[in-house]
C-alpha cells in the first residue's frame, strides 16, 4: 500500500493542474504553445544538468522566459505563430540535448523527463505541484469571468479596457509553470496528451469553465488510472497505454460525433 | 463637447499600404451614422481608430472629446463576426455579461442590476429565452444579436457596429435597428455596412468612404456620383417605388462584391 501511495497522490496532483490547464489552454487554443514550452523546459533541463544546479529551478526559470519570449514573438514579428512555436519548440531541445552532450555526465535521470517518473518523484516536486494546483484552482474559479470573455473575444476585451496582454502573460505563466511540474510526473510525451485530450474532451459536454476544468480533471485521472491498470495487466510502459487509453476515448467521441 | 467623434487631416493604413489619405469627418452627438464603401475602401479601418485599435500616422482622432483609448469604457462595439473555439464551455449570458468587462473590478460577480440589465437588453433583442444556450448552439444571426446585447450593457455614449445584420434576417434586422432607433436618441451609433439598402432603410446620414476618402457625408440620400467615385466604377440606380435601389455590377474593372445596393429611390 505505501508503495502505491505516493504515485497515487502524483497521479490526483497531476490531474487537477492537468485538467485546469489544459481546458485553459484548449480554450484559449494554446495547446501548441503549450507543447512549445513542454520541449522548451527540456533546455531548462539540459541547462540545469551543465550546471550541475538542482533542475526544478533552473527549469521553471528557463520555461518562464521561454514563454514570455514566445508571447513577445508573437506580438512584434510579422511570422506566424504557429511558425514561431515551432522555432521556440525546436529550440529548447535542440539547446537541452547540447547542454547534456557538454556536461558529459550520467544522463540515466534524463529519461525521467521524457517519460516521467511516477515512483520516483520527490516530495518536494510534489508539495510543489499541490501548491500550483491551489493556486491554479482558486485563480481560475476567481476569474473564470474574464477567462472566458478572454476565449471569446480578445479584441472586445481590449477595446472594453480590460488588460489583455497582463492577463495573457498571466495564463500563459500558468501554463508554462504547469508544464514544469507535470513533467516531472507525465513526462514530456505524456504531457501534451493531458494538455489537450481531457479539456477537448471537457469543453464539449459542459456549458462553464469551472465545470469543464472539473469534468477534465476527473478525466485525465480515468485515464491515468486506466492506463496503469492496462499497462500492470499486460505489462506494458505505462506511459505509452494511458496515451492510448485518452486517445482512442477521443477519437471514438469525436468519430462518433454529429456535425 | 457636441461631436461625437471627430477625424482631422487622418492618414493611417497597414504595414506601408496606406488605406485613408487626409481624412477629415466631424459627427455631432445623436442619431445614427451609416459608413459605406467597397470592401478594402477603410470602412473597419476607421472603426479601428475609433476604438484605438489603430493609430494614424497623421492627423488626430478625437472621440466623445478625448484620445480613442481613454474614451473606450464609453464606447460600445460590435464585431462583424467572431470565430469562436468550437465548443467553448459558456452560454449566450456568459457573452452579454461580458459587456461590464473593464467596467467593473477583475474578479467580481455580477451585481443582480447587472443580471437586470443583461436580461433587459436580451428581451428587447428577442433573445432572452436563448440565454442558457451554448455559444457553440447559436446560429450566426442569434450569436450577432448576442453581440449587440453585449455591447449595449455597457450602456455606451458611442455605439460602433461592423456589419451587425450580416448574419441576420429580416426580423432580427428590424430588431437590430428598432432598438438602435430607440437608444440612439441620447447617444450615438456608427453602423458600418457595404449593403446601402439596410443603411438608406435605417440611418439618420450616410458617410460614404471610398479611394481613401470620404466621398460623402450627409443624407442618406446618397448621390450618384459619389456612389461611382467610392466603388471606382458606373453604378445604375434602379427605383422600386419603396426606399431602395439597386446597383448593377459593372464592368470587368470593377470587383466589388455586391450588385444590390439602396438608398431612397
Amino acid at each position: 500500500m505505501s508503495l502505491l501511495f505516493w504515485p497515487l497522490v502524483a497521479i490526483v496532483l497531476a490531474s487537477i493542474a492537468a485538467g485546469v490547464a489544459g481546458t485553459l489552454a484548449v480554450s484559449h487554443r494554446m495547446v501548441s504553445i503549450g507543447g512549445g514550452l513542454a520541449h522548451a523546459a527540456y533546455g531548462g533541463v539540459g541547462l540545469a544538468f551543465f550546471l550541475g544546479w538542482a533542475p526544478l529551478p533552473v527549469t521553471i526559470g528557463f520555461t518562464l522566459a521561454a514563454a514570455l519570449l514566445m508571447t513577445w514573438l508573437v506580438e512584434r514579428s510579422p511570422e506566424r505563430s504557429d511558425t514561431l512555436i515551432g522555432v521556440v519548440w525546436a529550440m529548447g531541445m535542440a539547446f537541452g540535448i547540447l547542454c547534456v552532450d557538454l556536461s558529459r555526465v550520467y544522463t540515466g535521470d534524463l529519461n525521467a523527463v521524457l517519460f516521467g517518473s511516477l515512483l520516483a518523484i520527490p516530495r518536494s516536486d510534489l508539495a510543489a505541484l499541490a501548491v500550483l494546483d491551489v493556486a491554479l484552482v482558486v485563480l481560475s474559479w476567481v476569474y473564470r469571468r474574464e477567462l472566458l470573455a478572454l476565449a471569446v473575444d480578445a479584441e472586445f476585451a481590449e477595446v472594453a479596457g480590460f488588460p489583455v496582454r497582463i492577463f495573457r502573460a498571466g495564463l500563459l505563466c500558468a501554463v508554462a509553470l504547469s508544464v514544469v511540474l507535470l513533467m516531472r510526473v507525465t513526462g514530456l510525451v505524456l504531457l501534451v496528451a493531458f494538455l489537450s485530450i481531457p479539456g477537448a474532451l471537457a469543453v464539449r459536454w459542459t456549458r462553464s469553465l469551472a465545470r469543464a476544468m472539473a469534468l477534465a480533471t476527473a478525466l485525465t485521472l480515468a485515464f491515468g488510472l486506466a492506463g496503469l491498470a492496462l499497462s500492470w495487466w499486460r505489462d506494458l510502459s505505462p506511459g505509452a497505454c494511458i496515451i492510448s487509453v485518452a486517445g482512442i476515448t477521443y477519437l471514438a467521441v469525436t468519430l462518433g460525433r454529429r456535425k | 463637447m457636441t461631436h461625437a467623434f471627430r477625424l482631422q487631416a487622418v492618414t493611417c493604413g497597414y504595414r506601408g499600404h496606406e488605406v485613408l489619405r487626409a481624412v477629415d469627418l466631424d459627427i455631432p452627438r445623436g442619431g445614427i451614422l451609416g459608413l459605406i464603401g467597397p470592401n478594402g475602401a477603410g470602412k473597419s479601418t476607421v472603426l479601428r481608430l475609433l476604438l484605438g485599435l489603430l493609430d494614424p500616422q497623421a492627423g488626430a482622432v478625437e472621440v466623445l472629446g478625448v484620445k480613442p483609448r481613454q474614451a473606450r469604457p464609453k464606447v460600445g462595439y460590435v464585431p462583424q463576426s467572431l470565430v469562436l473555439e468550437r465548443d467553448l464551455p459558456g452560454t449566450l449570458e456568459d457573452l452579454v455579461l461580458a459587456g461590464f468587462l473593464g467596467l467593473r473590478r477583475a474578479g467580481s460577480a455580477p451585481t443582480s442590476q447587472d443580471l437586470e440589465r443583461a436580461h433587459g437588453w436580451m428581451e428587447r433583442l428577442r433573445i432572452a429565452d436563448l440565454r442558457r444556450r451554448k455559444l457553440s448552439e447559436l446560429s450566426g444571426g442569434q450569436l450577432q444579436l448576442g453581440l449587440v446585447a453585449r455591447a449595449l450593457v455597457r450602456e455606451p455614449e458611442l455605439l460602433l457596429l461592423d456589419e451587425p445584420t450580416a448574419n441576420a434576417d429580416a426580423r432580427a434586422e428590424g430588431a437590430v435597428f428598432g432598438l438602435l432607433e430607440d437608444c440612439c436618441r441620447d447617444r450615438t451609433a456608427v453602423v458600418v455596412s457595404h449593403d446601402v439598402g439596410v443603411l438608406s432603410r435605417n440611418v439618420d446620414s450616410i458617410a460614404c468612404v471610398g479611394a481613401g476618402t470620404i466621398v460623402h457625408h450627409g443624407t442618406r440620400e446618397v448621390p450618384q456620383d459619389a456612389l461611382e467615385a467610392a466603388y471606382g466604377c458606373p453604378v445604375e440606380l434602379i427605383a422600386h417605388g419603396h426606399p431602395h435601389r439597386v446597383l448593377s455590377v459593372h464592368g470587368p474593372d470593377c470587383h466589388h462584391d455586391h450588385a444590390s445596393c439602396g438608398g431612397h429611390g
